[in-house]
């Protein structure tokens, strides 16, 4: 390769991907594993992520990276990270716009990566996916089949009648 | 004693056992879209409300398992209705009332509604339940309606009677507590320890909602804080219409001693906002030597009954009175920390050593889990 600010990420079906090494260490895994590998051409395999996936998670980390420096700064602490993780950007927005297998598939993969502000982006945008939603609706919504008979349902809604209250 | 259930619900285990097959993880996982455990977790912790909980908990069992934790670990009653549920629910099923370590009672009550005469039972059984269970933070916290002229609310009043009707020597708290909120009424006639001569669940963590200017705390008044006195670390004081000095949160010259507490909040609150120079600036005539009975003060916390304030620039009257009460504070208390809590979350936060003040959020939940020195 010869520049050692950039690496080779092989997907799983081989689609190969060059990055910056800044880019590449928001995820703690790879972090980890560039510093066990020292300085390097060899690239890495991602045996778990598939290249469109691949191409969405580089895309993400790419425009983070300026975030990922910031949380480093001293004055930054856990707190004020979750704060801005807690409303989803207009972009974030816009990443997560895609068909519903692939979007879990980023999570999947961000969470293999250890790539915490994917992951919770991802969360975020899943979970107000299910807000205000009926079981029944969040079963459409996600393609889940519901496996409780309807005594077990009636049981189940009578144990939980407390939460719904108000 | 247990409520009866519907004859059409069938019990846990019998539902259990009704299961065909149970699902492989594999199998599971795969059906929804592959989202390991702990991601879901995660996307309960976000989803937020139980309202929301109980929905996710009810689209199928794989989600029931996961939903189910966070919903059963921090729970908040918020009506007679709800507590008559829960304390059913945890009767039947012990597990669940083994997993809650948050409970909330909390809600003004409907003056069209009526307390019915098995409400404190439901309270005494749910309190019975969670006896062995791991309950840290308790809140019981049931507010008269509004524009009422009693000030203490119907359930309370028939929570109170019924001790006295069955002879009790009052409502065992669960050992495992650690932070309690209540009404000061209630700590003082009602909650006891769960085998008569041992001293209270050892408590870290006590929030006492007094319907007075002053709360009397004295040995006389709150026998049962003098065995835990030493565990004692944060202490909450919200008085109603007050408008003396912070420091003036007790009128008795012989209050309680509580050598470990760190953090007190005091609490003013009126049925109207008021302005600084409705109160009573005058801190020498406190009957409460705090250095002498708090000597472990660290931080204090007072929260005025004051509208909106828009503006805290110098100069202004709200700005003026702060810093009046700082100087107090701080000749008469050798405390770090002095803040002052303004709606809409916002502070104004002195340290013993600066000139300045810091302007800042208030740290949520700065009584249950005090770190200042993040905020």
């Amino acid at each position: 390769m010869g520049d050692s600010n950039r690496l080779t990420l092989v997907a799983s079906d081989g689609g190969k991907f060059v990055v910056d090494k800044e880019v590449v260490q928001m995820s703690v895994l790879l972090k980890n594993m560039i510093e066990d590998l020292g300085e390097t051409d060899e690239s890495i395999p991602i045996p778990n992520v598939t290249s469109p996936v691949l191409t969405k998670v580089i895309e993400f980390c790419e425009n983070h990276r300026t975030d990922a420096a910031r949380t480093d700064g001293p004055n930054v602490d856990g707190d004020d990270a979750r704060m801005r993780t807690a409303v989803v950007s207009d972009w974030d927005r816009q990443f997560f716009d895609v068909d519903q297998d692939l979007m879990f598939e980023i999570i999947v993969a961000a969470n293999y990566l250890d790539i915490k502000s994917l992951v919770d982006v991802g969360c975020k945008v899943v979970a107000d996916m299910i807000k205000g939603k009926s079981p029944q609706e969040i079963r459409d919504l996600f393609d889940i089949v519901n496996d409780f008979s309807p005594e077990e349902e009636a049981a189940l809604r009578k144990e939980n009648e407390w939460a719904n209250d108000r | 004693m247990a409520k009866k259930k519907q004859a059409s619900v069938p019990a846990r285990d019998e539902r259990k056992a009704t299961v065909p097959t149970r699902l492989s993880r594999a199998e599971m996982q795969r059906r929804y879209k592959h989202l390991p455990p702990e991601i879901w977790m995660e996307i309960c912790r976000l989803v937020g409300t139980q309202k929301e909980l109980a929905r996710l908990a009810q689209v199928n069992k794989y989600l029931e398992s996961i939903a189910s934790r966070p919903l059963y670990k921090n729970v908040t009653l918020r009506s007679l209705k709800a507590l008559d549920s829960f304390s059913a629910t945890i009767a039947e099923y012990p597990d669940r009332a083994a997993s809650t370590q948050v409970l909330r009672l909390e809600w003004v009550e409907d003056k069209r509604i009526l307390t019915p005469k098995s409400a404190p039972q439901w309270f005494v059984e749910m309190v019975n339940n969670l006896r062995d269970g791991k309950v840290e933070h308790l809140a019981v916290l049931v507010f008269p309606p509004a524009h009422s002229k009693t000030t203490i609310s119907n359930f309370d009043q028939a929570v109170q009677k019924h001790v006295k009707t069955l002879r009790l020597k009052g409502i065992p708290l669960p050992k495992s507590v650690r932070t309690l909120e209540t009404q000061a009424h209630l700590f003082k006639d009602t909650f006891v320890p769960v085998a008569p001569g041992q001293p209270l669940a050892p408590l870290v963590a006590l929030s006492l909602r007094a319907e007075r200017r002053f709360l009397h705390l004295t040995k006389k008044n709150f026998p049962e804080i003098v065995p835990i006195a030493k565990t004692l670390r944060r202490l909450r004081i919200s008085l109603k219409n007050a408008r003396d000095h912070p420091l003036r949160f007790c009128d008795y010259s012989q209050p309680l001693s509580l050598p470990n507490v760190e953090y007190l909040e005091v609490v003013h609150r009126r049925p109207r906002p008021m302005g600084p120079l409705d109160y009573t600036t005058q801190a020498e005539v406190t009957g409460v030597d705090v250095n002498e009975h708090l000597p472990g003060l660290r931080v204090l916390s007072w929260i005025p009954a004051w509208e909106d304030v828009q503006d805290l620039k110098p100069g202004t009257e709200h700005r003026a009175f702060i810093e009046h009460i700082r100087k107090d504070v701080f000749k008469t208390l050798k405390i770090r920390t002095f803040a002052v809590v303004l709606p809409r979350e916002r502070c104004v936060r002195f340290e013993a050593s600066d000139e300045e003040p810091d302007y800042s959020i208030v740290p949520k939940n700065s009584f249950d889990d005090l770190d200042w020195k993040r905020i």
